[in-house]
């Protein structure tokens, strides 16, 4: 593990750069029981696909205490895949048509037909390894590779709520309208962020998740 | 408690909700916002005898009329803008009491680009997961998760005890069209070139009218990478990162998150004093870490 200053609010602590669940499991759990000891003195603690920011208050904290407790934390966690009783929340899709405009034009950078494309995207079940953007924005992985399409040269202005998106192995769900550059594959009608509900984000870091197609009207 | 009303006469360019932020939920996504130049912001709030995390009135380079139906003890820090409360100039940096049905304008703006206006007991917008804080691309907090448009009634704490006029005296930033930003190497500043770190610290940089609550855009020359390839692992960013990006258009982020490609050089700076300057340059300077373990 190695922890790196990033200015002088922000330290990250930081494991193999790779995409692994288990590396990002460990970062979570990390991230977890650093809120439980000391989530009252830090401002923020954010996990990554493998690494774990903590946002502090310099003026406010003893740096030197910080590092020694988040390596004391690190080397008492165990290696592991997926959070216990994590059941897979399932997201229900249109794929295609006017909610899914990227949907012909990836079946032809695969080379497959469009009923492949949603076969490969729903098939998997997918990893929360990280939340950010806005708020309930999930980078979802791994999208199988052979539907990996890189995501727009030029983004979108308006991307609709509820669309669902692929970006290289990422796939995801726009929470809000906003400015996008994902491949539009479909969209669901799943609320994914309601500040106003007791726990707001539909998923969190380590959650694990289905795509299920919807048939179409018409 | 009496309750009072910031009436919204006229709105501004752009004049938000602010408190010190939505921390504690960038796990999930939620930005942090907060005011763009948090010194001003606090100086705002102390001058009228608040803690540093009451909401105040952030305006962006045209600024509002309003009319408060109470007592009301206000203060204006950060952009030197004429400012008057009903007819009367007021200072920037200094507190007044205000009497019921006070009118208080926005007039000529003369240096920076924001301006705080604190009022004493707060903004009492409702709080979003904890905060006050608008943030304007997801529609959280502040007045519905807007900028303020005109006909808007801002709840507020009407102060109706009389307290000494405050005033800051020397402690407002200089506001001119050159900035200097300390800052300090990030956490990818290793994927570039150590002439890159010259370039930053030697020539000034050209702030873009495509810049935002966002990300200031600065024009300027190329920073030399080392590493070309745009990694993929996102991470945890750092309000006031300057960034580097491949498209040529180096940014600093004024707001946090963890949304930010992991592209760039992160460097802390000082973020007010980019905020109080909009328009012209930005030229930054190295400061050594006083970090000590």
């Amino acid at each position: 593990v190695n922890l790196r200053w990033s200015g002088d609010t922000l330290l990250l602590v930081e494991w193999q750069q790779t995409i692994d669940p288990a590396i990002n499991q460990h970062a979570i759990d990390l991230g977890a029981r650093l809120q439980a000891r000391i989530g009252h003195v830090v401002r923020d603690i954010v996990p990554g696909y493998c690494s774990l920011g903590i946002h502090i208050d310099p003026l406010h904290t003893d740096l030197g205490a910080l590092e020694r407790v988040i390596r004391e934390e690190e080397r008492r966690l165990g290696r592991r895949e997926t959070s216990p009783e994590r059941p897979v929340i399932e997201l229900a899709v249109r794929y295609g048509g006017e909610e899914g405009p990227d949907l012909p034009a990836l079946a032809e950078w695969a080379g497959c037909s469009v009923e492949d494309v949603i076969e490969r995207h729903a098939s998997r079940t997918y990893r929360v390894y990280m939340l950010g953007f806005v708020p309930g924005f999930a980078y979802l992985g791994r999208v199988d590779g052979s539907i990996a399409a890189p995501r727009h040269r030029l983004p979108r202005e308006r991307v609709p709520p509820g669309s669902v998106g692929i970006a290289g192995e990422q796939t995801g769900v726009y929470p809000i309208a906003t400015p996008g550059g994902w491949q539009l594959i479909g969209r669901t009608d799943a609320v994914m962020f309601d500040s106003a509900r007791a726990v707001p984000s539909l998923l969190h870091p380590g959650d694990l998740v289905r795509f299920v197609p919807l048939p179409r009207s018409g | 408690m009496m309750q009072g009303t910031i009436h919204v006469v006229r709105p501004g360019l752009l004049t938000t909700v602010q408190d010190l932020g939505r921390w504690g939920h960038q796990a999930t996504g939620v930005p942090v916002a907060g005011p763009m130049d948090t010194f001003s912001h606090r100086l705002a709030n102390l001058l009228v005898g608040n803690p540093p995390d009451a909401a105040t009135l952030e305006i962006t380079l045209i600024g509002p009329e309003l009319e408060f139906d109470t007592p009301a003890m206000i203060a204006v820090c950060g952009a030197e803008f004429d400012v008057a409360a009903d007819g009367q100039a007021m200072i920037i940096g200094a507190s007044y009491q205000l009497e019921r049905g006070s009118r208080v304008q926005f007039g000529r703006r003369h240096t920076g680009a924001r301006a705080y206006l604190a009022v004493r007991g707060g903004v009492l917008t409702p709080a979003v997961l904890g905060s006050r804080a608008t943030h304007l691309v997801s529609g959280m907090g502040g007045w519905h998760g807007r900028a303020l448009v005109a006909g808007d009634r801002l709840p507020m704490r009407a102060s109706v005890e009389r307290i000494a006029a405050r005033r800051a005296m020397g402690l407002t930033l200089p506001a001119s069209n050159r900035a200097r930003l300390r800052l300090l190497p990030g956490a990818q500043a290793d994927w570039f070139e150590p002439s890159a770190l010259q370039t930053l610290t030697h020539v000034s940089f050209r702030v873009s009218p495509r810049s935002n609550r966002m990300g200031y855009r600065l024009a300027g020359p190329p920073l030399a990478r080392k590493r070309t390839e745009e990694p993929i692992f996102r991470a945890a960013g750092v309000r006031g990162s300057a960034s580097s990006h491949r498209r040529g258009a180096d940014s600093v982020d004024g707001r946090s998150t963890n949304r930010r490609r992991v592209s760039e050089n992160r460097i802390r700076h000082c973020r007010g004093s980019a905020s109080r300057g909009a328009t012209r340059t930005r030229r930054f300077h190295r400061v050594r870490v006083l970090f000590s373990s």
